[in-house]
C-alpha cells in the first residue's frame, strides 16, 4: 500500500494559495485518464486542455514530482491534485505495474542520487585549501572596515542618546544596513534593518533596542580581534556576519548519522524570497538540526523535509556551535511523528539554551522539542508548564493558541518551540500522538 | 541593571562620567578593564547583561494548572470527514458545514480536537449554527469555551436574557427578545411595555415586529392599542400582526370595509332545454369612496407606491388584510372557484390582495390556485413555500419550472424554503426543471444524498457542460465531497 499523505500535509507542500485551490479542482476522478500506484509511487494522466494528457508522477517517500506539464510552478497542481485524490479516495487508485514512463524516471532518480554522493568526494580532492584561506583572510580584511564604520555609527547613537530612534523612520537604518551589504556582510544588514524594526515596535521598544545594539557592537568587536578567538567561535562569527561557508567545505566535514525528527517547519518571505526553516532532532545524538533553504517566487525548496516525519542518514553541521545544518544522504523513513525525543524539563531546556548561547553570543532562537508541556491561557498571556511545575512565558497568536490548547485539554502535550532566552514560540504540537503544525500561514508573513 | 543601562542609553552618555555602577559581580568581572569612552562601557555592559539575562532565565513558579477537560463522549470522526470539515470551514462553506455538523450528530462522531477553535469561531459569527455546533463539539469543545467570551453562547457562560435586555446593545436586546419570545410569550410582551416609554420609536417598531414569533390572540388588546401610537412605523407593525390574527378587532373592521365592496356572483349552469345560457361565477367590485382616519388607524396607506390608483390601492391593502378563510366562508365557495372568478378591470386587485393575505397567514387550498394566476409571485413569501405540504410541491415546481429562466432566485427560494429536500422532492425537482436552471441554483447543495449521482451522471452527459466549465466542476468539487461525507458518516 502507497504512503498516503493527509489533505493538510498535501495542501503544506502547495507554492502558493492558487496552486492549493486548482489542484483540489483537479482532485476528481473524472479528470484523470488514469490512476496507478505502488509502494512507491503514484501516478496518473491528467486530462489538461491539449490532446495529450499530462503524465504525473509521485515518488512518495520524499515526496517528489514529475509532470509533463509546462507549469513552473512545483509541486504543479496536477501533482497536488494527485496526491489529494490519495488522500481523500485511495481506493480509485488501483495497485498495478508501473508504465515504462514511471520507471524510467525512477532508474534516473537512483542514478542521480548516487552521483550526488560521489561528486563532492572527488571535487574536494581536487582543491586548494590555502588558496582558499587566503580569499577568507581577505574578506575578512574588507568587512572589518565596514564594520569598524558601524561601530562608530553605534557608539555614535549612544553618545547623543536613543531617545528619538522611534522618529528615524525605516530609511536610516536602512541606509546604514545597505553599507553592509556594500561590505560583504550582508548578515550584518540583517542585524541593522532588525534594529529598525525594533525602533518601531510600540512601547517597550528600549531594551530589546540597546540589547540589540549592544550585540552588534560586540561582534564588531569580534572582528576586530577576529585572529585571536578559538576557531569554532571564528566560525560563528563568520556564519553572524554572513560569509557562506562553501559547499565544498562543508563536504569535507565529518557527517552525522541519526534518525532525524523532522519536528517543525516554518516559511518565511523575505522580499520574493522564500526562507524554509525545518528543525530536526536526532534521536541518538540529542542534537538540534536547522535546515535552511531558499526559493525564489514560486519555486520548489530542493528538498521536501517534511516537517511530523521521521527521516534517517547523515547531516553535516556547519562549522562553529550553531545548530545550522545540511542534508547529506537523509532519507524518509517513511514514518508519521508520534512523539518528541527531546527534553523533559523546562529547567533541560534552559540549560541547553544557555549551552548554546554561551558559545555563540549571537545565537539566533533556537527550536526545541519540549515533552510533557502544559499550554496555560491566562487573561492574554500564554505559558507552558513542565510536570515539575515550572512554566516558562509564550508568545503566540490566538488562532494558533487556541489550537494548542483545544489539542491539549488541559493535560501535557509534546511541544517544539523556537526559545530566544526570554519566551518559547510554539511551532509544533504532538497530542494524542499526532503532528500538528502551529506556525503561521506564509500569507501572514508577508510585508 | 538593564534599566539603569537603558535609560542612560535613552538620554545619551554625552557628559556622563560616571561609571555603571550597578552590574552584577559575574557582569563586572568580564566586562574589560581600564578606562574607555562612556558610550563604549555602555555598549559593552549592555551586550554582557543581555546575555547573562537571556543565559540565566529562570523559569516561573506557581502557575495553576487549569482543570484537564473530560474524556469525550464520542469517537472521533474519519480523516476523510475531518478533512472535509477543514475545507468547509476554511472556504466557509455554510450549507456543507450545516450538513456535517447534522450527519456528524446522527453518526455520534465529534470533530477533531485542532478544528475545535475554527468551528466555535463559525458558530459565534452564525447564530444558526449554534445549536448544530453545541451538539457535537463534546467535552473537549464544551471545556474550551471557558477560555474565550465569544464562544459562551452554549449555556453557563451566557448572560441572562433579562440582563442582556436592560444592558444590551440594539441586537443585543433584540436577541434577548427573540429567546424570552420563545419560551415565555407573555413575558417578553411585559418587557416591551416596560421600557415603552424609554425607547425610540425605530425600536419600539422592532420589538413590535418581535412579536411575531409565538404570536397569539393574548397579544390582541397591546397591539391594538399600539395603533394609536405615535410613529407610523410603530403602527404598521402593530397592523400587520393583527392581520394574522384571525379573530382580532382589526380584522373584524377590515372584514366590515371589504365586504360591501367585493361581493362573489356564483356561477348559474346553462340549461339547453329552457334555452338559457349559462353565466360564469364572477366578483362584483365597487371601489372605497375616500381615505379616512380610521383605515389609517388600521395601517392601511394613502399613497400608492405602484402605478395603480389610489382607490384601487386602498382595496388591494384592506383586501391583504382579511385572512382568505372569510372568503371561503362568506361564500361557500372553494378557493379554485374564488380565484378563477376574478375577471376584469380588477383582477390584479383581488389578485395582489389576496397574495399579501397568504403571505400573512398561508391557506394550502388557496396556493394552487394562487399560483395558477400569478406565477412565481406566490413563492416571494417564504411563509407561503413552507406551508406547502409535501404532496403539492411536484405542482408548485412544475407551475415555475418555465419562468425559472427569467426569475433564478425563484429555484433558489424554493429550495431553501424546502430544505432538507426528501427523495422525492430531489426527484421532482429533475423533472421540473431543466438542467442549466439547476446548474446555475443551489441545488448541488440541497439535494436528497441519494440524488447525488443521478445529478452527477446528468451533469457528465450534458452537452453544453463544456461552455459552462468553470460552473460544472465547482458543482461537482461540492457534490463529490458530499457524497464522499455521506459515505464517511455512513461507514
Amino acid at each position: 500500500m502507497p504512503r498516503i499523505f493527509t489533505r493538510d500535509e498535501v495542501l503544506r507542500i502547495a507554492p502558493d494559495a492558487s496552486s492549493a485551490k486548482s489542484g483540489q479542482e483537479l482532485a476528481q476522478i473524472r479528470k484523470w485518464a488514469s490512476l496507478g500506484a505502488d509502494g512507491e509511487a503514484v501516478w496518473g494522466e491528467c486530462q489538461g486542455s491539449g490532446a495529450k494528457p499530462y503524465q504525473v508522477q509521485i515518488a512518495l517517500a520524499e515526496p517528489a514530482f514529475k509532470c509533463s506539464c509546462p507549469s513552473r510552478k512545483f509541486p504543479c497542481k496536477h501533482g497536488l491534485g494527485l496526491l489529494l485524490i490519495l488522500a481523500a479516495t485511495p481506493e480509485a487508485i488501483s495497485i498495478g505495474e508501473r508504465p515504462a514512463w514511471v520507471s524510467e524516471w525512477f532508474a534516473m532518480r537512483a542514478a542521480k542520487a548516487a552521483k550526488a554522493i560521489e561528486e563532492p568526494k572527488k571535487k574536494a580532492a581536487a582543491r586548494d585549501p590555502e588558496a582558499q584561506a587566503k580569499r577568507r583572510g581577505q574578506r575578512i580584511e574588507r568587512i572589518r572596515g565596514g564594520l569598524a564604520d558601524l561601530s562608530a555609527w553605534a557608539r555614535d547613537l549612544v553618545r547623543s542618546g536613543l531617545g528619538g530612534m522611534p522618529s528615524k523612520g525605516f530609511a536610516f537604518f536602512d541606509s546604514q544596513a545597505r553599507r553592509m551589504v556594500d561590505a560583504q556582510a550582508p548578515g550584518v544588514a540583517r542585524l541593522v534593518r532588525n534594529l529598525g524594526s525594533l525602533a518601531s515596535g510600540g512601547a517597550g521598544w528600549q531594551r530589546p533596542f540597546l540589547e540589540q545594539l549592544a550585540l552588534i557592537q560586540l561582534l564588531t568587536n569580534a572582528v576586530e580581534r577576529f585572529e585571536g578567538l578559538p576557531a569554532p567561535l571564528r566560525a560563528d562569527v563568520e556564519a553572524t556576519i554572513g560569509i557562506a561557508t562553501a559547499a565544498d567545505d562543508l563536504a569535507e566535514l565529518p557527517g552525522v548519522a541519526d534518525r532525524w525528527q523532522a519536528i517543525a517547519q516554518e516559511t518565511e518571505l523575505e522580499e520574493r524570497l522564500r526562507v524554509q526553516r525545518t528543525w530536526l532532532f536526532g534521536v541518538e545524538s540529542r542534537r538540534i538540526a536547522l535546515v535552511l533553504e531558499f526559493a525564489y517566487g514560486q519555486a520548489a525548496f530542493a528538498s521536501t523535509l517534511t516537517p511530523g516525519t521521521v527521516w534517517q542518514g547523515e547531516l553535516v553541521y556547519y562549522p562553529g556551535g550553531g545548530p545550522r545544518a545540511a542534508l547529506r544522504s537523509v532519507t524518509p523513513t517513511g514514518e508519521s511523528l508520534t512523539a518528541f525525543a527531546g527534553w523533559k524539563s523546562v529547567r533541560d531546556v534552559l540549560d541547553v539554551y544557555s549551552a548554546a548561547l554561551a558559545a555563540n553570543p549571537w545565537l539566533e532562537p533556537l527550536c526545541v522539542p519540549l515533552q510533557g508541556a502544559t499550554p496555560v491561557m491566562q487573561g492574554d498571556a500564554w505559558c507552558v508548564i513542565d510536570d515539575e511545575g515550572n512554566a516558562l512565558p509564550v508568545a503566540i497568536r490566538e488562532a494558533e493558541g487556541f489550537i494548542l490548547l483545544a489539542v491539549s485539554g488541559g493535560r501535557s502535550v509534546d511541544l517544539a518551540a523556537t526559545y530566544d532566552g526570554r519566551v518559547l514560540r510554539p511551532l509544533a504540537v504532538v497530542a494524542d500522538r499526532k503532528w500538528l503544525s502551529l506556525a503561521p500561514p506564509l500569507e501572514e508573513h508577508a510585508r | 541593571m538593564m534599566d539603569e543601562l537603558v535609560s542612560t542609553a535613552l538620554l545619551g552618555t554625552r557628559g556622563a562620567t560616571a561609571r555603571i555602577t550597578t552590574l552584577p559581580d559575574d557582569v563586572a568581572n568580564v566586562l574589560p578593564a581600564g578606562a574607555a569612552p562612556a558610550e563604549e562601557m555602555l555598549l559593552d555592559a549592555a551586550a554582557a547583561m543581555a546575555l547573562y539575562a537571556r543565559a540565566g532565565a529562570k523559569p516561573r513558579e506557581g502557575v495553576l494548572l487549569p482543570a484537564p477537560a473530560g474524556a469525550d463522549r464520542w469517537a472521533e470522526c474519519s480523516s476523510g470527514a475531518a478533512a472535509i470539515l477543514a475545507q468547509v470551514l476554511e472556504e466557509s462553506m455554510q450549507p456543507l458545514l450545516l450538513e456535517w455538523l447534522t450527519l456528524a450528530a446522527r453518526a455520534e462522531r465529534r470533530p477533531p480536537h485542532h478544528l475545535l477553535p475554527k468551528l466555535l469561531d463559525a458558530a459565534a459569527a452564525r447564530r444558526a449554527l449554534r445549536t448544530p455546533v453545541s451538539a457535537v463539539i463534546d467535552e473537549r469543545g464544551r471545556w474550551l469555551t471557558q477560555f474565550n467570551l465569544k464562544w459562551q453562547f452554549t449555556g453557563a457562560g451566557d448572560r441572562p436574557p433579562l440582563e442582556q435586555w436592560q444592558l444590551g446593545n440594539r441586537q443585543q436586546r433584540a436577541e434577548a427578545l427573540r429567546a424570552v419570545r420563545s419560551s415565555d410569550p407573555e413575558l417578553a410582551r411585559e418587557l416591551i411595555t416596560n421600557t415603552w416609554g424609554e425607547d425610540a420609536a425605530e425600536l419600539r417598531a422592532e420589538w413590535v415586529e418581535g412579536l411575531l414569533v409565538n404570536l397569539s390572540e393574548a397579544d390582541e388588546a397591546f397591539l391594538e392599542s399600539r395603533l394609536d401610537d405615535r410613529s407610523a412605523r410603530v403602527r404598521a407593525a402593530a397592523a400587520d400582526l393583527l392581520c394574522r390574527l384571525p379573530d382580532s378587532r382589526l380584522v373584524a373592521r377590515m372584514a366590515a370595509r371589504v365586504s360591501p365592496l367585493v361581493t362573489f356572483q356564483p356561477g348559474v349552469e346553462g340549461n339547453v332545454l329552457k334555452l338559457t345560457r349559462g353565466k360564469p361565477a364572477s366578483w362584483r367590485v365597487a371601489l372605497p369612496e375616500a381615505f379616512d382616519k380610521e383605515m389609517l388607524r388600521d395601517g392601511l396607506v394613502e399613497k400608492p407606491d405602484q402605478s395603480i390608483g389610489p382607490k384601487q390601492w386602498w382595496l388591494q391593502q384592506m383586501i391583504g388584510c382579511v385572512p382568505l378563510d372569510h372568503w371561503t366562508r362568506a361564500t361557500g365557495a372553494h378557493a379554485t372557484e374564488l380565484v378563477g372568478a376574478a375577471g376584469g378591470e380588477f383582477a390584479a386587485v383581488l389578485t395582489r390582495g389576496w397574495l399579501a393575505a397568504l403571505a400573512r397567514r398561508p391557506v394550502v387550498a388557496w396556493i394552487e390556485p394562487l399560483l395558477a394566476v400569478a406565477g412565481p409571485e406566490v413563492c416571494q413569501a417564504p411563509s407561503v413555500l413552507q406551508a406547502v405540504p409535501l404532496a403539492s410541491r411536484h405542482k408548485v415546481m412544475k407551475e415555475l419550472s418555465g419562468r425559472v429562466a427569467q426569475n433564478a432566485h425563484l429555484l433558489n427560494s424554493l429550495i431553501e424554503a424546502w430544505r432538507p429536500l426528501d427523495q422525492a422532492t430531489s426527484d421532482q425537482l429533475f423533472e421540473s426543471f431543466d438542467i442549466l436552471a439547476l446548474l446555475m441554483s443551489e441545488a448541488h447543495f440541497a439535494l436528497h444524498a441519494s440524488s447525488i449521482p443521478r445529478w452527477e451522471r446528468a451533469l457528465t452527459t450534458w452537452r453544453k457542460a463544456a461552455e459552462h466549465q468553470r460552473r460544472v466542476d465547482q458543482v461537482f468539487a461540492i457534490l463529490a465531497m458530499r457524497r464522499v461525507l455521506h459515505q464517511e458518516f455512513t461507514r
